[in-house]
């Protein structure tokens, strides 16, 4: 069995916040493969935040050595972050078309409704809205399947004037609506309760992974979702692998564990996990 | 433009709308926008309500009569026909004779009224006019009108003419009143023609045609007073020795006058030869004029001056004239009147422009003619009054507007502590730098448009109103509105400048910084 192509592939990635002493990311080598769900686990301070940050060009800055190379797949260009200068537009341009966010302080515009905030990326994709309605609605309904959380009747609602569970929920929908090609989420589950929250957002995730909420328009197999998440029972539910940093151990960094090779039980692979990754510390 | 370009411009007018009007930051906006409609408001009320005043001052001095008064005040002055030539002469090369300018010449006239009561006859001094006179169709008429012909016979009276005859500013005036010669013994009732509602320029108290005063005015007049005999005075005469003083020092000049001949003084005798007493004992004397007198009005100038230094002057009655057989008398009403004046004493300049009263006033003064420039002095006054008031203007109008900006630009750093995330947001999701700049841009012309639009309507509309309800409650105060328009262009277009770089200022950072530093600072 053939290995899945890669999505990023990063070699000995050092980067460095302006004017710190100890690297952010310390020579990282690993590989994020196209079509699965890589879990990125760490110690606070590791650089997980920072990578997804990287990778989904939400930095401006240089890479103080080493190379990320996001291949976009069916023949299009591979990127080299390190190597070519890309302009402002053109890293706006991937981070609209290919890529999409769900970042941890679920931040809905105040000023824009939830269903306006959901077809943003659309509309600044430039869909019209006659296009573009049906599907957001289409979509925020499919959320109320899976979640049951009544989303659509709070569609015309102020991004304000709802739940934080309600709102991640509203961020994840506007981090796939446009079906990118890569999802990053950023501690997705932090802001939501854990009577049933984390579960609609889990479960929201996993159906766009599979291609049950969007249309298709990138086939499932090319559905890349990359987590940065602490609730390793709801990673490990989520994971096709996972990818384990720790800042302090240079030698280490970077690793990628299959899902496989751990239990099946969320809860026993919890547990093998973090056997491993204190084996891995010292 | 573009379809990608005009769609890129709607969604940031999109943007910039829903920013301005959502709930949490209608209450900013509706700072941003009153401090700009404010200054704009403030600045444009300002501006022309100084401008508007500084107008109607104008306006109101073009309805004066735009004249430059020439000659001698003295009585013993003439604007002749020769002056009134070189005069002509003067403005045509001045002026020009196309843009148009008229000279009136006119006489000053000496008077005195009847007054209400009866018992005295004040002094008022006027002036003639001819029908074709500018200055009759720029008085007001509270009553009557102008003259039509050069003969009708009437006087013009002013408020002051009004006062010194006894009536109060809420009577009615007379419609015909007793005029008389400063010495002549008896009162001319003569008709009011018209009465005006202000002050007549050198301060006139009445107007007269210019052949009715004349035929008002005696030619040779004679008559007997109390002490002052009036007839020929002899340069041999002895000076009667009990005369006062100043009324020798006056005899003495009369004496010395050119145009007035003195031929005889005689003290009247009685049959026995001995000087005639008046009936509380006192003498009487004789005065009279020659038949040369070219300024008979001159002669009962000096008459009644001498009157006044004897004190007392009356006409005699036909019982007391009586004893002075050897006298001829004319009475007042059947004396000769002449048919004219040859020469006058003074004239108006008329212009038709305020900026041709210098060069007019540098004409006359080429011509050797003192001026009264009271309508120049105003004008002058009105052009330094604006001025101070500009100077303020463009001390106030900088400071307005440094308070406008920092206004807004403290809103707008609050807001933008928000606006910062979002903008961060919007970076993150793909959004472009141009689409954040157009969207920040749009809303700063929605502020300016919303700011101004108010600015604009309310410094006008209040403007008008101040000027419109200032006119009802007073005609003396004039307070127009009129702010020049190149005004309203630069404060639009320096509202709309401060509109953008506030904004602008205060999300420079976020625009430039990468996306997620903007949504890593503190959001509402």
């Amino acid at each position: 069995m053939t290995d899945p192509p890669a999505a990023f592939q990063l070699s000995d990635v050092v980067y460095r916040y302006h004017k710190q002493p100890r690297p952010a990311l310390n020579g990282i080598t690993a590989t994020i493969q196209r079509g699965r769900t890589t879990v990125v686990l760490g110690p606070n301070g590791a650089g997980k935040s920072t990578l997804l940050y990287l990778l989904g060009l939400l930095w401006d800055d240089k890479l103080e050595a080493g190379r990320i190379t996001y291949h976009r797949g069916k023949g299009e260009q591979d990127i080299d972050y390190s190597s070519i200068q890309m302009t402002s537009d053109e890293r706006a341009h991937l981070r609209l078309r290919e890529f999409g966010f769900v970042l941890q302080s679920c931040y809905l515009l105040p000023q824009l409704t939830c269903e306006e905030n959901v077809a943003l990326p659309l509309r600044l994709q430039g869909v019209k809205r006659a296009d573009y309605d049906p599907k957001v609605q289409m979509l925020i309904k499919g959320a109320d399947s899976i979640g049951g959380d009544a989303l659509f009747e709070r569609r015309h609602h102020r991004g304000s004037r709802v739940s934080g569970g309600q709102r991640q929920r509203f961020a994840v929908l506007r981090g796939i609506v446009h079906d990118p090609k890569v999802l990053f989420a950023d501690e997705p589950f932090a802001s939501v309760d854990e009577f049933g929250g984390i579960d609609a957002i889990r479960d929201l995730l996993r159906n766009w992974k599979a291609g049950g909420i969007t249309p298709q328009k990138t086939s499932n197999s090319e559905r890349t979702l990359v987590i940065v998440c602490h609730q390793l029972q709801t990673a490990v539910e989520l994971a096709d692998c996972f990818l384990i940093l720790n800042g302090r151990h240079k030698m280490i960094d970077g690793r990628v564990l299959e899902r496989s090779e751990f239990p099946t039980d969320p809860n026993d692979c919890e547990k093998a996990i973090k056997k491993k990754m204190l084996e891995d510390a010292f | 433009m573009n379809s990608t370009s005009t769609q890129t411009n709607r969604i940031a007018v999109w943007f910039a709308w829903r920013d301005l009007t959502a709930r949490h930051a209608i209450s900013g906006s509706i700072v941003i926008v009153m401090t700009v409609a404010l200054v704009v408001a403030g600045i444009l009320l300002g501006v022309g309500l100084i401008r508007g005043q500084e107008a109607a001052r104008l306006q109101d001095l073009t309805r004066r009569p735009l004249a430059i008064w020439v000659g001698s005040t003295s009585i013993h002055g003439e604007f002749t026909s020769e002056i009134q030539g070189s005069l002509e002469r003067a403005l045509a090369t001045r002026i020009g004779k196309s843009t148009g300018y008229s000279i009136h010449p006119f006489h000053q006239v000496l008077l005195q009224v009847e007054h209400r009561d009866g018992k005295r006859v004040p002094k008022i001094r006027g002036r003639t006019a001819t029908a074709n006179d500018p200055i009759l169709r720029k008085l007001n008429y509270r009553r009557g009108e102008a003259f039509r012909t050069n003969e009708d016979c009437g006087v013009i009276v002013t408020p002051e003419f009004l006062a010194e005859a006894g009536y109060a500013e809420s009577d009615e005036p007379p419609s015909k009143i007793g005029l008389k010669e400063l010495g002549w013994p008896a009162l001319e009732s003569v008709t009011v023609l018209g009465v005006i509602d202000s002050q007549l320029p050198l301060k006139y108290d009445f107007l007269l045609a210019e052949a009715y005063a004349a035929r008002l005015l005696t030619s040779f007049p004679r008559g007997e007073f109390w002490r002052v005999v009036i007839g020929p005075v002899p340069r041999t005469m002895e000076m009667p020795t009990e005369l006062s003083p100043s009324t020798m020092k006056l005899l003495e000049q009369w004496k010395r006058a050119a145009h007035v001949k003195v031929t005889d003084v005689l003290p009247a005798l009685d049959d026995t030869g001995n000087p005639r007493k008046s009936p509380d004992g006192r003498s009487y004397w004789r005065l009279e004029t020659n038949s040369a007198n070219k300024a008979p009005r001159v002669w009962w100038e000096i008459v009644n001056e001498l009157a006044e230094n004897f004190q007392q002057a009356k006409v005699l009655t036909e019982e007391e004239r009586a004893d002075f057989q050897h006298m001829d008398f004319i009475d007042a009403d059947t004396s000769e009147k002449p048919d004219g004046w040859e020469n006058h004493d003074a004239a108006g300049v008329f212009v038709n422009d305020l900026s041709l009263l210098d060069p007019a006033a540098d004409a006359c003064r080429e011509v050797g003619l003192a001026t009264n420039d009271d309508i120049r002095k105003d004008r002058k006054e009105i052009g330094t009054w604006a001025e101070e008031w500009w100077r303020l203007i463009l001390l106030a109008a900088p400071v307005a507007a440094s308070g406008g900006f920092a206004v807004l630009m403290l809103v707008n750093w609050i807001r933008a502590r928000r606006k910062l995330a979002d903008i961060g947001l919007l970076k993150g999701i793909g959004t472009t730098d141009c689409l954040i700049r157009r969207a920040l841009f749009a809303e700063a012309v929605l502020v300016w448009l919303a700011g101004t639009g108010l600015g604009v309507i309310a410094g006008t509309g209040l403007g008008y109103l101040i000027s419109f309800y200032r006119a009802k409650v007073s005609e003396d105060w004039q307070l127009g509105f009129n702010c020049p328009a190149w005004i309203y262009a630069v404060t639009i277009f320096l509202s709309g400048i401060a509109c953008w770089a506030s904004l602008r200022l205060s999300t420079w950072k976020a625009v430039k910084d990468p996306p997620i530093t903007s949504l890593s600072r503190p959001a509402e």
